[in-house]
């Protein structure tokens, strides 16, 4: 199995590092409008998420780009948009459900996560590993499971 | 296993990819009546306009059918079917045998049926062989008219614009874009397309084409008359179904399917444009002509061909449209049907609300507290990101929490979290 982004959720303390490399990696500045994930934060619940692409095995954003703009890295499996081919149409917006693609405002283009090649900014910066660069263990699994299930009761519960 | 496609677009090549990758041993034909490997059929407005070049059009390279082991029968049309001995005929004679047909037709431009409408420079954009044509005649600054306001219209205008043209756009209705948005929307939309340029003519038809020889002058009811060295005709499509005609599998538009996207017809299936699916907002058989659902579509016929029974979720309508300076994303049905004398009460509720300051409009229609049809237009720069969790819980019921959110343009990646948890 591939290497991909592991979150592991009860580990991220919301100190939008990873948001802030991201975004200076990909556009040189500190402008978490820039990033390619963002930290979702509960508050109330004292609950902390960073949101990215998931990477999906059948993406729908993969399926959708009517300009074959998207596609699989064979090297990181990553899902990459080639900005060469994109004719910034936002089909991939409006079929992620996810929120994993987005339009980056200083860019002017539709942009996501790509893994950078396989060395994630991120997980660099991030204090507590929260995020991890890693092929998904048993346990992994799992674990994400176990915070698909945590988000579901609390979905139920403000929902 | 003989599978035979009929169809070398969106529906019918995802079809063959599906096909391939449950079959590896199974012989795959594809035939195609344009002459061209697989092209995003969605480019050629932009190849129109300069802005995506003709390479960039193709979709699969001429590689790809050798590689997959896909027969291709390209620039030949099917001309018929004998569903009892489960044969296509080709346009050149040949008769095609199959275990398992998909019907992957699409659909075709509905042209206008006014004198002068058979002149030179007089097109529909439908195809690549159309784009090139209009391409090769337009030069900067030359007059053309774009009659309809449908999405092909505009996309047909922003084509012309970037290659340079005068353009206008004649409109029957009082607005345009009237299948994706309602009059609120639309005012921005038009407003969109004039800051670029394009002159919006509503209310009015096309009852002539007049020129020597070729197209020179657009006469409209209200007397008015243009001046146009092309007119670009996009008043809609209709699914290219004869080839069942003479079945049962023939809908009220289309071709009727089950959920597994079978026709009437045994062993032959239906996917795309030509096919007539369940309308998961609408809660009835629609077309929806559209891409995504196209592609999806036909990669669930073709699964199902090779023996999957995987079961269609249904279809939406679904748009993503950028003009100029504002983007729209619609999907799910933005305009419920009114009330009249015969229903006097619908079920329907309109939540809607524009920050005229923030050039952002936002509406949603439920059925009961089931969320059935979903608006977002604002500026370009805006982020829509949300917008596609939102689309995915059309048919399904949403906390009002999430519905503010949204109507305020402010639905971030954070509120997607407090959806129900999306199950599918
Ligand atoms: C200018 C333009 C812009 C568009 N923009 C968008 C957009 O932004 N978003 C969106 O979702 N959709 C858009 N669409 C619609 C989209 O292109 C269609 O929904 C999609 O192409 C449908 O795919 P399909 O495979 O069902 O059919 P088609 O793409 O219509 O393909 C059918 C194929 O079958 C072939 N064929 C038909 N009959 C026969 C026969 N008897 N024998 C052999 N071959 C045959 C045709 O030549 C054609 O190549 C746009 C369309 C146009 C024209
Ligand atoms: S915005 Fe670009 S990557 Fe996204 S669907 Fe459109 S062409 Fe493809």
């Amino acid at each position: 199995m591939a290497k991909t982004l592991v979150v592991n959720q009860e580990k991220c303390i919301a100190c939008r590092r990873c948001e802030l490399a991201c975004a200076f990696k990909k556009v040189g500045e500190f402008n978490p409008a820039a990033a390619r994930l963002s930290v979702a934060v509960f508050l109330e619940d004292d609950v902390y998420l960073p949101i990215v692409c998931q990477h999906c095995d059948e993406p729908f954003c993969m399926e959708i780009c009517p300009a074959g703009a998207i596609y699989r890295d064979v090297q990181t499996q990553a899902v990459k948009i080639n900005s060469d081919r994109c004719i910034g149409c936002r089909m991939c917006i409006m079929a992620c459900p996810f929120g994993g693609v987005d339009y980056s405002v200083s860019e002017q283009q539709v942009v996501k996560c790509d893994l950078c090649d396989g060395e994630p900014e991120c997980v660099l910066f991030c204090p507590t590993q929260a995020l991890e660069y890693k092929e998904p263990t048993e346990l992994g699994l799992a674990k994400r499971k176990k915070v698909a299930r945590r988000m579901k009761e609390l979905m139920r519960e403000v929902g | 296993m003989r599978y035979v496609v009929i169809g070398n677009s969106a529906a019918g090549v995802s079809a063959a990819r599906a096909i391939r990758a449950a079959d590896p041993d199974g012989s795959i034909s594809i035939i195609g009546e344009e002459p061209y490997p697989y092209y995003g059929r969605v480019l050629t407005s932009y190849y129109l306009g300069g802005r995506v070049n003709r390479e960039a059009l193709f979709l699969a390279e001429e590689d790809w059918y050798r590689r997959e082991r896909v027969e291709a029968y390209l620039g030949v049309k099917a001309w018929g079917l004998d569903v009892d001995r489960r044969e296509v005929l080709l346009e050149d004679g040949r008769w095609l045998p199959y275990d398992r047909l998909l019907v992957a037709t699409g659909a075709r431009p509905q042209m206008i049926d006014v004198p002068g409408k058979d002149l030179p420079g007089v097109f529909p954009l439908r195809t690549l062989d159309h784009a090139q044509a209009i391409r090769a005649l337009i030069r900067p600054g030359d007059p053309a008219v774009v009659v309809g306001g449908g999405l092909v219209g505009v996309k047909a205008a922003e084509g012309l614009l970037g290659a340079g043209a005068k353009v206008t756009m004649v409109v029957s209705s009082p607005q345009v874009l009237s299948q994706i948005l309602d009059a609120e929307g639309a005012e921005m939309a038009q407003a969109a397309l004039e800051r670029e340029g394009v002159q919006v003519l509503l209310g009015d038809d096309v009852v002539a084409i007049e020129g020597t020889g070729r197209a020179e002058r657009v006469i409209l009811r209200s007397g008015k008359a243009l001046a146009a060295k092309v007119v670009v005709v996009g008043k809609g499509v209709q699914p290219n179904r004869d080839i069942l005609l003479a079945t049962e599998a023939i809908g009220r538009r289309g071709i009727a399917v089950n959920q597994f996207l079978e026709t009437a017809v045994p062993a032959v299936y239906a996917a795309g444009d030509v096919a007539e699916t369940w309308d998961r907002a609408w809660q009835a058989s629609r077309v929806n002509a559209l891409w995504g659902n196209a592609v999806e579509q036909g990669r669930i016929a073709g699964a199902n061909m090779a023996g999957a029974s995987l079961s269609y979720p249904g279809s939406l309508a679904m748009n993503s449209l950028v003009l100029g300076d504002l983007g729209i994303i619609t999907g799910g049905m933005v305009r419920p049907p009114q009330p009249d004398q015969s229903q006097p009460e619908l079920p329907y509720r309109v939540l809607s609300r524009k920050d005229s300051r923030r050039q952002l409009y936002r509406k949603v229609v439920l059925r009961g507290n089931q969320l059935v049809g979903v608006a977002a237009v604002g500026p370009r720069g805006e982020s829509p990101a949300g917008v596609g969790t939102l689309l995915k819980y059309i048919g399904k019921e949403l906390g009002s929490p999430l519905l503010e959110a949204f109507l305020l343009g402010r639905l971030s990646i954070a509120q997607w979290l407090r959806l129900p948890a999306w199950a599918d």
